[in-house]
């Protein structure tokens, strides 16, 4: 069997059992799509990368409880509870947006008219400007691939929740970047 | 999912540039090594840890077998103390029972009376050949023993039948090696383990002897007429003193040298000491 046929469940066991090659492997696997899962939600650089940091320490030294049915839903839970405990510490809005729609939209085009930015730097401040809720559905599901019900499981919440969150998400992100459709 | 979304996430992936540092990945991975290195230590040392214990209680068990091995026979100079018979009485009942109550009342009369055919055929041999048993003859080495308790099985031999009248009886010196025993008779068989030999009649265990430095410690069962070495099996309890109990066995000084073992009134076995030359 090939290394990359290898299920992560398998291989962070297989590094439990002395085998470090498979931590390794483990972690090249996740290593840039729980760091932009991070990034993409908030963070600036270096607040990710402690996050990062600080989400495969947990791991490694076992502290979380591993749902062995699950090795990536629990990596981006343990990143996700981090991350908002950082945001809280901060005091960053956490919770979904109170502002206006319309100023989010106001606020973005005008970056954009002021930055010159082009549609990929686009997408990315359109993303900041998303509710957190909405943002975590999106990038759970693009960045950890994770299905509709496995981020429903994640975030328990039912899996029309998810889809309403996704389905608003998708909304504004056509809005705000209308010009580069 | 529509065009424009499809677009979306395009250019999403597209973005997609950043990573975290090399700093941070040296770190994650270390830690990550580090943990495996402890496991595998302690992996390691749990094994070494296990090990050395399984050893250090062999070496124990060996010793403490040892020690009972030999003190279950009676020091050449001092009585045996109420502690020598304790230590050496639950084994001694284990092999004892293990051993002899296998047999069905039936199979030991037919071995008991084996054992009287093959001797009385060898008496017949030898007054034919007029031949004494040399091996007993050379070999006999005075020990003080009970009278109606041990004599030498060759009544052929006068010498011998006369001092089975006397307080003096007489042991065989015995060989010490497994070879050397099995000469004595056609029909044993016998095992040697370490410094402990077993032999066999029919089967049946009737000498055991450990041998130490400069000492060797026999043990003789029912049966073991067979190599010359008569016993009263039936011998009367009563004449028996200097005994200590200890459970279900009765272990009785027949002198200094020698010791009779007693399970449910009924002797079992018999030990004695033989230096080595």
């Amino acid at each position: 069997m090939a290394k990359t046929d290898i299920s992560d469940e398998s291989l962070y066991v297989s590094w439990k059992d002395g085998d470090k090659t498979a931590f390794d492997l483990l972690y090249e696997r996740y290593r840039q799509p729980l760091f932009l899962f991070l990034l993409r939600r908030g963070h600036t650089q270096s607040a990710a990368e402690d996050v990062f940091h600080d989400s495969w320490m947990r791991i490694i030294d076992g502290n979380s409880k591993f749902n062995e049915q699950h090795f990536r839903g629990w990596l981006y839970t343990i990143a996700r509870n981090l991350s908002t405990d950082l945001f809280r510490k901060l005091a960053i809005r956490t919770a979904g947006s109170l502002q206006d729609e319309n100023i989010e939209a106001h606020h973005v085009s005008t970056q954009r008219q002021q930055e010159g930015i082009d549609c990929i730097e686009l997408i990315k401040v359109s993303l900041q400007n998303l509710p957190l809720d909405q943002k975590d559905v999106f990038l759970l599901k693009e960045e950890a691939g994770l299905s509709l019900q496995q981020i429903a499981d994640m975030l328990c919440v039912e899996r029309e929740t998810i889809k309403s969150r996704i389905r608003y998400a998708m909304k504004k992100l056509r809005d705000w970047m209308e010009d580069c459709l | 999912m529509n065009a424009d979304d499809k677009k979306i996430r395009a250019l999403y992936r597209l973005g997609r540039q950043e990573n975290p540092s090399n700093l941070v990945d040296k770190r994650i991975k270390n830690a990550a090594h580090r943990v495996t290195l402890k496991r595998q230590r302690r992996w390691v040392w749990s094994l070494s840890t296990a090990a050395v214990i399984v050893l250090s209680f062999t070496v124990v068990l060996n010793v403490v077998e040892t020690e009972i091995e030999t003190t279950s026979n009676f020091p050449i100079s001092a009585p045996l103390s109420q502690g020598v018979i304790n230590d050496i009485a639950p084994i001694e009942i284990e092999n004892s029972f293990s051993e002899d109550t296998s047999l069905t009342m039936h199979e030991t009369k037919e071995f008991e009376s084996q054992v009287a055919t093959k001797l009385e055929s060898r008496k017949h041999k030898m007054a034919k050949e007029k031949l004494e048993p040399t091996r007993n003859k050379a070999n006999l080495k005075r020990m003080n023993a009970a009278p109606s308790l041990l004599t030498l099985a060759s009544p052929a031999d006068s010498a011998l039948a006369l001092e089975e009248q006397s307080e003096h009886l007489t042991l065989p010196v015995l060989p010490t090696e497994l070879h050397g025993l099995l000469l004595l008779d056609d029909s044993l068989t016998g095992d040697e383990v370490g410094n402990k030999i077993q032999v066999f009649y029919k089967d049946k265990k009737i000498i055991e002897l450990i041998k130490y430095r400069s000492l060797v410690v026999f043990k003789a069962w029912k049966g073991s007429e067979i190599i010359s070495l008569k016993v009263n099996w039936d011998m009367a309890i009563s004449e028996l003193k200097n005994c200590e109990v200890r459970r279900a066995k009765k272990i009785c000084n027949l002198n200094k040298h020698i010791q009779a073992v007693l399970i449910e009134e009924k002797l079992e076995y018999i030990i004695w000491e033989q230096e080595v030359e």
